[in-house]
């Protein structure tokens, strides 16, 4: 998986791409617990090209959420597919996370 | 009935994909159903992996799938310590952000995607058998490259 970090204004938007699994939800786990633990609580996920997530990669979200909620921020996430989303749906997920369809709409 | 024989390594969760996915294309199945089998098995070798053994030797796992009539049927047998994922305590998804446990997720996905799952231990083994209905062939989903 390959992990996109970047400012958009107040937002920092960590773009992934490939497979959030077991291998790979650590590395994101680090990268997004330092931004945040730095201060910066306005966070997009952008999951336009993520092919697959598993329990491990949700637990990172979650996680990520759980903190952000200390700081009074939801967790946005943007451009999820469809079938991602359904597991999203079966985990409970959808009213943790602040889930929009497309970049604009997240930083409006 | 096709079969796959695999060790404990995580590593091999890329075999399971492959087979999963030489499966699905042998019968046709659409790309969702690929997506949730994958999920499926990831979830459940990889607990086995991680939980069923206490030792750290190489152990064999073994998975068969087939296809019945509108149904998958797949059953992956391990040696490791007893666990029945039907006694895992449900994830109560409603729960306010603060109140969610971050763990037990994964059986919890395993048992939504699936239409039926049953246990048995025998001569010292697990064995979980899933079976999945078929979608019939509808809308055709989103690519996914798994």
């Amino acid at each position: 998986m390959k992990i996109a970090t970047c400012k958009k204004g107040n937002y920092t938007e960590f773009k992934l791409n490939g497979r959030l699994d077991s291998n790979t939800s650590s590395m994101l786990e680090k990268e997004l617990t330092g931004i945040i633990e730095q201060g910066n609580k306005y966070i997009i996920i952008n999951l336009e090209e993520l092919n697959y997530i598993n329990s491990s990669g949700l637990r990172v979200f979650l996680a990520a959420a759980k903190l952000l909620d200390t700081m009074g921020e939801k967790l946005k996430i943007c451009c999820v597919k469809d079938y991602i989303k359904e597991v999203f749906e079966i985990a409970g997920f959808l009213s943790i996370f602040d889930i929009q369809n497309s970049m604009e709409e997240n930083i409006k | 009935m096709k079969k796959l024989t695999i060790e404990n390594n995580s590593e091999n969760l890329s075999k399971i994909a492959e087979f999963i996915e030489g499966f699905c294309k042998e019968y046709g199945l659409e790309n969702k159903t690929v997506f949730e089998l994958n999920l499926v098995l990831d979830e459940l070798f990889t607990n086995i992996v991680n939980y069923a053994y206490l030792d750290s030797d190489v152990h064999t796992i073994e998975i068969f799938t087939e296809a019945i009539n509108d149904e998958i049927i797949i059953k992956i047998i391990d040696d490791g310590k007893e666990f029945n994922p039907l006694h895992m305590e449900d994830v109560n998804i409603n729960a306010s952000i603060d109140d969610r446990n971050i763990g037990g997720l994964g059986i919890h996905l395993v048992k939504r995607l699936t239409d039926k799952l049953s246990y048995e231990r025998l001569d010292n083994k697990n064995i979980l058998t899933i079976i999945k209905k078929i979608l019939a062939n509808g809308d055709k989903n989103e690519n996914c490259d798994l």
